[in-house]
């Protein structure tokens, strides 16, 4: 499965870079998330609820940054385990552009590969699932990014 | 040895459309499927923890959340079993053997691989505990496709093995190339088939229970050939064989799918005796979709054909992918060997060469499905011989004319070294052609657009299918073991005159309480009412092969015969005492046995079997032994040709690509037909079941090796809105060499149903010509077909019409 | 997930009965496991095969797609309702006459569809009997024998108004 999309953030790349990093920010934004932990090899742990259809499960997975490249963008690669809910691996490219001075322009490639009932049963509701969870996702990001900027300005 | 004298059968029963006498419990809500039995006293029930990955090494398996859930007495895991089984070995070449252990120990293969069993009080607690069992996988690349696994470097599944090919056999026919480079004409393309699942209607499934005390294990299961599941479970478990009593009862139906003996199964066998519980597991359906496949294949295909269009000879390559493990404990090549043996059909091939294989890929284990290669084998021979005539500027018909075992070939040895021993093969074609007005059809609207706008399109199809093989087709097909050919029958007769048939066939809703207790009735003379058919119990009926292959009426017939010939014989002896004539004047009839030409001379049955079992007043004949029974076993000869010719007609609807079979026609030759009703009744099921494959069907994985099609809604099968009227016809050929005359009627239908309704469709677009070498032909795959895109239904200019890609 | 029991109390083929029931207990496995009447059986458990087909309040409806507590105080009719100690009734014998089932494993199901379709209606066409039993999957008989048997079943009802289905 691939996905590809781009959004504009009000705010400067350095905020949206720094954000991108917060594993706070991180674990409000991501949808159904009940932790974030940064483990010694600089990898993050989630533990994430997700749902697409009959199917729900707590994912445990592994979030990795490679091809750091501040403030441009990183490479994240992910793997998850649902139990019997099955699993998701893949990457994702993030690239960040300075379309002005307090707007960035965020912009992904994501592959990911996924395995288990979830694949099985949810074979035709998991695109319009993971479209809608990145859109909530890129919601509560901008929102916390914001609203920081707005705070800092006040 | 006995010389007994078998008379042809007859009488009131047989060729008759006697009503099914299972019929009344199955109407009642009274069948005993698997889930119906009363279930045992402290009853466990068990559920599998399947791999979620194509392949992987298994790092660790956490049980403690599960083993502390509610409801679960036990957790198992693969390297457990291990201890109390024995991994099925199947040979690979000379020397290697093939492992599948009955649930992973380090690594698994492919998506539902078994990983853990829980054993909890109710099936609902199971799949609660199934949810928290924690398993860490280090995923490996995966080999998912026929075309991957035949490529050198593609990720291997076995270590000690050289690669994923795991089955080879050749055949040639001495000057085969010579002839082809001769010919002048040759055809070739690849043929494959979509992967399908059996479907069914009851999934499969058991209840282990295990006597410490007397070491024996009672196995109630799903089992579509239990002595061969009974032989497979001891072998697993070292058990003796008697020790083991497989018990199948009513069946769902199976397909060929029932015929294997998964890993369930031994694994709940081990627990029962384990734990000194009895255990039960039913496969729910998105396992059974996710692991009951077959028929996938891949037929190159290459024939050489003279001026005059007469076929010189066939070469082919076929390809049989078996998913991660090979089922069938003997052999890895059921379904490539059977390819081999079925690519020529009804045609007459001087020059005959094959090299076909099995590989193995990181996909759930195939069985053979009805009609094991032959569906594809007809639909590449139909296609390749259509192609070659509109090549030469001939009729379609014609060419098959040219090509048609007839019946003044006979006996026709083919290339295989198989024997025909009848072929009404041209009276068949003829019928077909003029009961479906085939001529007329496409003189007139084949490939034109109706008033409705759609187009349609006829075509016709000739099959052989090559059933009850006997002993000697199984050896020489190397499958022999336990599939060896014969079937046995214990016929008895009960002190109150009435009888019980006893095979070694069970049935999975193919009518066997009917047809053979038709057969017993008439041989013995007694009324249908009076004779029962047990088929079910290993403990009681004799040893045997099994339903299958399109042999129930053939292997099974033959033993009803020639054990009911023995009591019917020793019955006469007795009544020719009582009454003071000769047994040769006895006739039995009606539970009654009298003398020919004189009906007032007559003795029941009854009271011949009180003095057989020396509880009347009378005695036996001097030398007679007590008791009336029999048991017998058939070993049919090598050869027994059913033949068919299948007529479709089509319609397509270029706006939505939507197939629709119109008319359906099959003139059909199974020799001496015992029940109407009852083979008419498996020959159209068995072409519905052709059209699922045709146009709907397909077990897909993703490219990961994911089975994306595990609901009933992902993978739809035919429904009553997606059959037309089937016209079935007989021309009765009985069989020159099987006892009786009967020939197999279980597949046919599933042959010819696959090359008349793709040729049909092609047909129907013959204004652009396209060969279609794939299925299913789904609306969005047809407007492929037709150069459209299925999205927007726009041209693709890109696309060259009549090319199938 | 409450395991709390809840007893369901309803009416199966006209006797009043209840029995103990989880509340995610699916009314299919109540109705065979709770109620011992095993003629309804479960094909998929997701509601595509039909064979779980009961008749609730008259209508038809798929037993494992309903919990037990949905059906409390319900009136169920299984496919044990159909006959009579003595005889079938005209659609199982038109079944059975007409070779409608093989394997038998749908056949509950099916029988409860046509049942259903021909207590509404009493003269159906083919075409309404193929839509009514669309939703019913039949594996070996390939449903023409199906339909035929429900025509002759049809054409019984109207010969003889005071004839039930």
């Amino acid at each position: 499965m691939k996905m590809e999309s781009e959004h504009v953030i009000p705010a400067s790349r350095a905020r949206v870079w720094e954000a991108l990093n917060d594993i706070e920010v991180l674990r409000q934004a991501i949808p159904g998330c009940e932790g974030v932990e940064r483990l010694e090899d600089g990898a993050l742990k989630a533990r994430v609820k997700i749902k697409v259809g009959p199917v729900s499960a707590t994912f445990t997975g592994r979030l990795s940054f490679k091809d750091m490249d501040e403030p441009n963008g990183y490479t994240l690669h992910f793997e998850g385990q649902g139990g019997v809910a099955g699993h998701a691996r893949g990457q994702a490219t993030v690239r960040l552009h300075a379309t002005g001075s307090d707007v960035t322009t965020l912009a992904y490639v994501a592959h990911a590969q996924i395995g288990g009932r979830l694949a099985q049963v949810g074979a035709r509701l998991i695109e319009g699932v993971a479209a809608k969870t990145s859109g909530l996702f890129f919601d509560a990001f901008v929102g916390i990014v914001s609203a920081e900027q707005s705070q800092t300005a006040a | 040895m006995s010389h007994t004298k078998h008379p042809a059968i007859q009488g009131r029963y047989v060729g008759t459309a006697v009503p099914r006498r299972e019929d009344e419990r199955l109407l009642r809500g009274l069948g005993r499927y698997l889930d119906d039995l009363p279930e045992p006293g402290g009853l466990f029930y068990l559920g599998f923890l399947r791999s979620p990955h194509a392949h992987a090494r298994i790092q660790s398996i956490g049980l403690d959340a599960a083993l502390a859930a509610s409801g679960v007495h036990a957790i198992y895991t693969g390297a457990m079993l291990a201890q109390w089984t024995s991994p099925m070995a199947t040979p690979v070449g000379a020397q290697a053997q093939l492992l599948r252990h009955n649930m992973a120990i380090d690594r698994v293969r492919y998506v539902g691989e078994p990983v853990a069993v829980v054993v909890a009080s109710s099936p609902y607690l199971v799949e609660d505990a199934l949810e928290l069992i924690e398993v860490d996988y280090e995923a490996l690349p995966a080999t998912i496709s026929i075309d991957q696994a035949l490529q050198a470097d593609s990720p291997r599944l076995y270590d000690d093995l050289p690669g994923n090919v795991v089955f080879e056999a050749r055949h040639a026919v001495p000057g085969t190339d010579a002839a082809f480079e001769q010919a002048a004409h040759r055809f070739s393309d690849t043929f494959s088939s979509s992967r399908l699942c059996g479907v069914a209607m009851e999934t499969r499934g058991f209840v282990a229970s295990f006597d410490k005390g007397q070491g024996k294990l009672t196995l109630w299961s799903t089992a579509h050939l239990p002595h061969k599941e009974r032989w497979e479970v001891a072998q697993a478990l070292g058990l003796q064989e008697k020790n083991v009593r497989i018990i199948s009862p009513d069946v769902g139906g199976s397909f060929g799918l029932k015929t294997v003996t998964h890993p369930e199964v031994v694994v709940g066998a081990a627990i029962a005796r384990h734990l000194g519980r009895p255990v039960k597991w039913q496969q729910d359906r998105p396992e059974d979709l996710a692991l009951m496949h077959g028929r996938d294949f891949q037929f190159h295909v290459e024939i050489a054909i003279d001026d005059q269009g007469v076929l010189i000879g066939v070469r082919h390559n076929p390809v049989v992918n078996l998913g991660a493990y090979p089922l069938w404990v003997t052999t890895a090549g059921l379904d490539a060997a059977g390819a081999g043996h079925h690519m020529m059909g009804p045609y007459k091939v001087p020059y005959y060469a094959y090299c076909a294989r099995s590989v193995v890929t990181n996909t759930a284990p195939t069985a053979s499905y009805r009609g094991v290669a032959a569906p594809i084998c007809a639909f590449a021979m139909e296609s390749l011989l259509e192609r070659a005539a509109d090549s030469l500027g001939l009729d379609p018909i014609e060419i098959r004319r040219r090509n048609l075992i007839r019946r003044e070939d006979l006996p026709y040895t083919n290339a295989v070294g198989v024997t025909h021993d009848t072929a009404s093969n041209i009276e068949c074609l003829d019928r077909a052609l003029e009961l479906s007005s085939y001529l007329d059809f496409r003189a007139q609207q084949s490939g034109q657009p109706g008033e409705d706008g759609k187009f349609r399109g006829m075509a016709i199809a000739c099959m052989a299918d090559h059933t009850g093989q006997g002993t000697s087709v199984t050896r020489a097909r190397g499958q022999a073991s336990r599939w060896p050919g014969y079937d046995g029958a214990l016929v008895k007769i009960e002190p109150d005159g009435k009888a019980s048939v006893h095979l070694s066939l069970a049935s999975q809703g193919q009518g066997h309480a009917t047809v053979f207790a038709q057969m017993a009735a008439d041989q013995l003379g007694l009324r249908i009412e009076d004779v029962t058919v047990e088929a079910s119990d290993t403990a009681s009926v004799p040893f045997g092969t099994g339903a299958g292959a399109s042999r129930g009426a053939v292997a099974g017939g033959g033993a009803v015969i020639k054990a009911c010939t023995r009591v019917a014989d020793k019955m006469k002896r007795i009544a020719a005492t009582l009454l003071e004539v000769s047994p040769e004047d006895i006739i039995l009839s009606e539970g009654t046995a009298s003398v020919n030409g004189v009906a007032e001379m007559s003795v029941s049955i009854e009271k011949i079997a009180q003095t057989a079992y020396m509880i009347g007043p009378s005695n036996m004949p001097q030398g007679e032994s007590i008791g009336l029974d029999a048991m017998e076993f058939y070993d049919p000869p090598s050869s027994s040709y059913s033949m068919a010719c299948h007529a479709a007609q089509v319609a397509v609807d270029p706006a939505t690509g939507l197939v629709t079979v119109e008319r359906y026609y099959v003139v059909h030759d199974c020799g001496r037909v015992l029940n109407p009703q009852i083979v008419d009744g498996q020959i159209a099921g068995a072409v519905v079941q052709g059209i699922g494959a045709v146009l709907m069907e397909a077990a897909r994985y993703s490219d990961e090796g994911q089975p994306i099609a595990t609901t009933l809604l992902d993978y739809p099968i035919p429904t009553a809105m997606d059959v037309p009227e089937i016209v079935i016809e007989h021309i009765e050929t009985p069989s020159t060499v099987t006892l009786g005359g009967m020939k197999g009627a279980g597949e046919s239908g599933a042959v010819g149903v696959v090359p008349a309704l793709i040729l049909a469709v092609s047909d129907a677009l013959s204004a652009s010509r396209p060969r279609i070498t794939t299925m299913p032909l789904t609306p969005s795959r047809m407007l492929e077909i037709m150069g459209l895109d299925p999205v927007t239904g726009q041209g693709l200019p890109q696309t060259p019409v009549g090319v199938d890609r | 997930m409450s395991n709390e029991m809840i007893t369901v109390a309803l009416t199966v083929n006209g006797q009043p009965m209840s029995a103990q029931a989880e509340p995610r207990m699916l009314l299919a496995d109540f109705i065979r496991h709770r109620l011992r009447l095993t003629g309804t059986h479960v094909g998929c458990a997701h509601g595509a095969c039909g064979a779980c087909t009961v008749q609730v309040e008259g209508e038809p409806a798929r037993s494992c797609l309903m919990f037990a507590v949905q059906a409390d105080g319900c009136a169920i009719e299984t496919v044990e309702s159909l006959a009579d100690d003595d005889s079938l009734s005209p659609l199982q014998e038109e079944f059975r006459n007409h070779h409608a089932l093989q394997c038998g494993f749908c056949t509950p199901g099916m029988l409860m569809s046509a049942h259903a379709l021909l207590s509404r209606k009493r003269d159906p066409s083919e075409a309404e009997i193929r839509r009514e039993i669309a939703g019913n999957l039949c594996r070996c008989t390939g449903y023409n024998n199906i339909v035929k048997a429900i025509q002759a079943t049809a054409r019984r009802l109207q010969a003889d108004p005071e004839l039930k289905p």
